[in-house]
């Protein structure tokens, strides 16, 4: 049965292979680990886990990242922009979103809007509004001043009884 | 850089990798660790006035880990109706499903991931960032011997889980 003294003196292990035990503890560590075969499996096992931990590569932002952060510190900082200059951060490891994201999010946005009103495309609605409008706007036109061009609205929208 | 103090520019260029790479093996996802670099490094560009030069690399990771550790008390904090129906809203303790993984590291990451905060911040403070006990203790507020016990037991578990998966050697 394992005892709370066990188990904090199995905690050592760990602070062994990280060189955080001090010269009496480490001595009375490495003693029992050479008594002990269950201390040596139990070493190996925590071994194993920190070298995989330490063996894990550095993980990269997603692409975008970094320019999206240093877009919105640069908008958040108007007295830095006028007074410092501002490094490139080209060289950053990768690149972000949510906070800052604004950022793109608003040229995103920006971009839908001129590509919705500005970018011509082709009319899909049927029957053509246009046609329509001539027509009845013909028939709702008494005297062809500019207000009258209003009148096609009512029969449309069935308002005109 | 002026006085060993590095600039905000040289800190995101030079320290950015490591910051991020800090904030996915906490987080365990893109999406939390966007946030948490993002958060950190507002407040590294308050605290660089006040930074004294010495472990950067140090001073980043215990940022990186008190966004993360206000963020998950943040969301303990929340009310029960706005927990896990919504499961972007909650802190996620495994990577999501929908993440592609490849290679070794993704099931460590995994492993990783699944360990509870306790176990999973010190681990990480401490092969990840290559923090010392004494600067995990301070970074968590816990005391060194919590410290020390949360690193072996969680290595423990995190071996467990990598054997459970089928990953035998480190």
């Amino acid at each position: 049965m394992t005892t709370f003294d066990d188990a904090l003196d199995r905690d050592m292990l760990s602070a062994h292979l990280d060189d955080e035990l001090t010269d009496a503890e480490r001595a009375a560590v490495e003693a029992r680990l050479e008594a002990s075969a269950e201390w040596r499996e139990e070493l190996a096992e925590v071994r194993a886990a920190r070298d995989a931990l330490r063996n894990l590569p550095e993980r990269e932002a997603p692409a975008g990242f970094w320019d999206a952060v240093h877009a919105g510190v640069v908008a958040d900082d108007h007295e830095a922009a006028d007074d410092d200059v501002v490094v490139p951060i080209t060289a950053a490891p990768s690149h972000p979103r949510r906070r800052w994201a604004w950022v793109a999010a608003s040229a995103a946005a920006v971009a839908a809007v001129v590509a919705v009103v500005v970018v011509p495309h082709r009319n899909e609605v049927s029957p053509n509004v246009a046609t329509v409008v001539a027509q009845h706007g013909a028939q709702g036109s008494d005297n062809g001043d500019p207000v009258s061009m209003l009148a096609p609205v009512g029969p449309l929208a069935g308002l005109r009884r | 850089m002026a006085d060993g103090v590095p600039t905000w520019e040289e800190v995101a260029r030079d320290h950015g990798r490591f910051l991020y790479s800090v904030a996915y093996r906490l987080a365990g996802n893109d999406d939390d660790a966007q946030d948490l670099v993002q958060e950190a490094l507002i407040r590294i560009r308050k605290g660089l006035e006040r930074y004294e030069p010495g472990s950067l690399e140090g001073w980043l990771a215990r940022i990186v880990t008190n966004v993360f550790l206000d963020e998950v008390r943040r969301r303990k904090r929340r009310p029960a109706d706005a927990l896990p129906d919504d499961p972007e809203r909650v802190l996620p303790t495994t990577p999501a499903a929908d993440e592609v993984f490849t290679g070794l590291s993704d099931e460590v990451q995994r492993a990783l991931g699944a360990l509870p905060d306790d176990f999973r911040v010190p681990v990480v403070l401490c092969d990840v960032s290559d923090l010392s006990y004494e600067q995990i203790a301070e970074a968590t507020g816990v005391p060194i011997g919590t410290v020390r016990s949360r690193i072996h037991r969680g290595r423990r578990l995190l071996r467990s889980a990598l054997v459970a998966d089928g990953v035998n050697g480190p």
